[in-house]
C-alpha cells in the first residue's frame, strides 16, 4: 500500500531492500501512533475520573 | 499556567505534525539516493532519530528517578510529579529503543546480510532495552507504597548501561559502525544526508516531547487522585483506642 511512496530503482536497489525500507517506515509510524493513542486514552480516562 | 497548558499543547501538536510531514517528505522525496547504499540510505532517516529519542528520554528518566528519591520524604506532590515523569520517559525511551533495534535489524539485513549479530553494540543495546522493560513490568504488575522507590533504584542501575552502549563501538570491535556524530575524526555524514537526518530528528523528538507530556499529565493526575482517595479513606477511619489491660 505504501510502497509506491518509497523510491525504488531496480538499478541500485534490491527487492528485499525495498521491502525492508517500506517495513521500516510502516513499523515506526504504526508503533508511534499506537503508543500516542494509548497515551491520549489514558489522559482522557484520568480527566474523566477527576471530574 | 493551567489556562496556558491546553493552547500550548495544541500549538505543539500542530508544530509536531508539520515537522513529521516535512521530515517524511524530505526523507522520501527531497533527498538523493546514496552512491553505495542506493535508496536504502533512507532507512537511516528513520533509524537514527530513534536513538536520539532514547538518548534524550532515558537520561530524563534517570533525572526524574533521582528527583523522586530525593523528594519522596520531603515533598509528596513534587515526588508524585517526578515519579510520573519517570514513568512517561521510560515508556517513551523503551519505544524508541525497540524501534531503533527493529529498524536497525531491517536495515542490517540488506546492508550486512544478517538480521542480528551478538556484537558488543547490539548486545548491550538489547540489555538496555530489557532492563527498561523490567522497569516497566515492575511499574505495571506490582503495587504498594515501595513500588516507586524500587523502580527509581532500578532506573538508576539500568542507566549504567547507557554509556556502555554509546562507547561499545570504541571499546570493542563491532559490526556496527562508530557513532555518526562525535565518533572521532571520520565521523559525520554528507551534507545531502545531514539535512533529512536533522529534520527527522527534530520531528521525532518533538513527537516524543508531546507524547511524554500527555503521558505525564495522565499519570500525575491518576496518582494525585489515588493519593486523595487514600487520604479520604484514612480520614474516615475511626481512631483505634488501645487498652492498658
Amino acid at each position: 500500500m505504501f510502497s509506491p511512496w518509497i523510491p525504488y530503482d531496480p538499478a541500485i536497489d534490491t527487492p528485499l531492500g525495498h521491502r525492508n525500507l517500506v517495513l521500516i517506515y510502516c513499523v515506526v509510524w504504526v508503533a508511534q501512533i499506537a503508543y500516542g493513542t494509548y497515551a491520549v486514552r489514558r489522559w482522557i480516562a484520568s480527566r474523566k475520573s477527576k471530574g | 499556567m493551567k489556562k496556558l497548558g491546553k493552547p500550548l499543547l495544541g500549538t505543539w501538536f500542530v508544530i509536531t505534525l508539520c515537522l513529521l510531514a516535512y521530515g517524511l517528505y524530505v526523507a522520501l522525496q527531497d533527498s538523493p539516493p546514496d552512491a553505495q547504499q542506493g535508496n536504502m540510505i533512507r532507512a537511516f532517516y528513520y533509524h537514527f532519530p530513534n536513538w536520539i529519542g532514547a538518548g534524550i528520554f532515558l537520561p530524563l528518566n534517570l533525572l526524574a528517578s533521582i528527583a523522586y528519591l530525593a523528594l519522596r520524604n520531603r515533598n509528596s506532590l513534587a515526588a508524585i510529579k517526578a515519579d510520573a515523569l519517570a514513568l512517561a520517559t521510560a515508556e517513551m525511551g523503551v519505544l524508541y529503543c525497540t524501534l531503533g533495534m527493529v529498524t536497525g535489524s531491517l536495515w542490517g539485513r540488506e546492508e550486512w546480510g544478517i538480521w542480528w549479530t551478538w556484537d558488543a553494540r547490539l548486545t548491550t543495546t538489547l540489555m538496555l532495552a530489557l532492563i527498561y522493560v523490567a522497569y516497566l513490568m515492575t511499574r505495571h504488575l506490582t503495587s504498594g507504597p515501595s513500588r516507586a522507590t524500587i523502580c527509581a533504584v532500578l532506573a538508576i542501575f539500568g542507566f549504567v548501561d547507557m554509556p556502555i552502549v554509546y562507547m561499545s563501538t570504541t571499546w570493542w570491535r563491532t559490526q556496527h559502525p562508530a557513532p555518526v556524530f562525535g565518533g572521532g575524526e571520520n565521523s559525520g555524514v554528507a551534507a545531502s544526508i545531514l539535512r533529512p537526518t536533522l529534520w527527522n530528528v527534530a520531528a521525532w523528538v518533538a513527537w516524543g516531547i508531546l507524547i511524554v507530556t500527555i503521558r505525564y499529565l495522565a499519570e500525575s493526575q491518576s496518582q494525585l487522585r489515588q493519593q486523595q482517595e487514600a487520604m479520604n479513606l484514612t480520614e474516615g477511619l475511626p481512631v483505634k483506642e488501645t487498652s492498658n489491660v
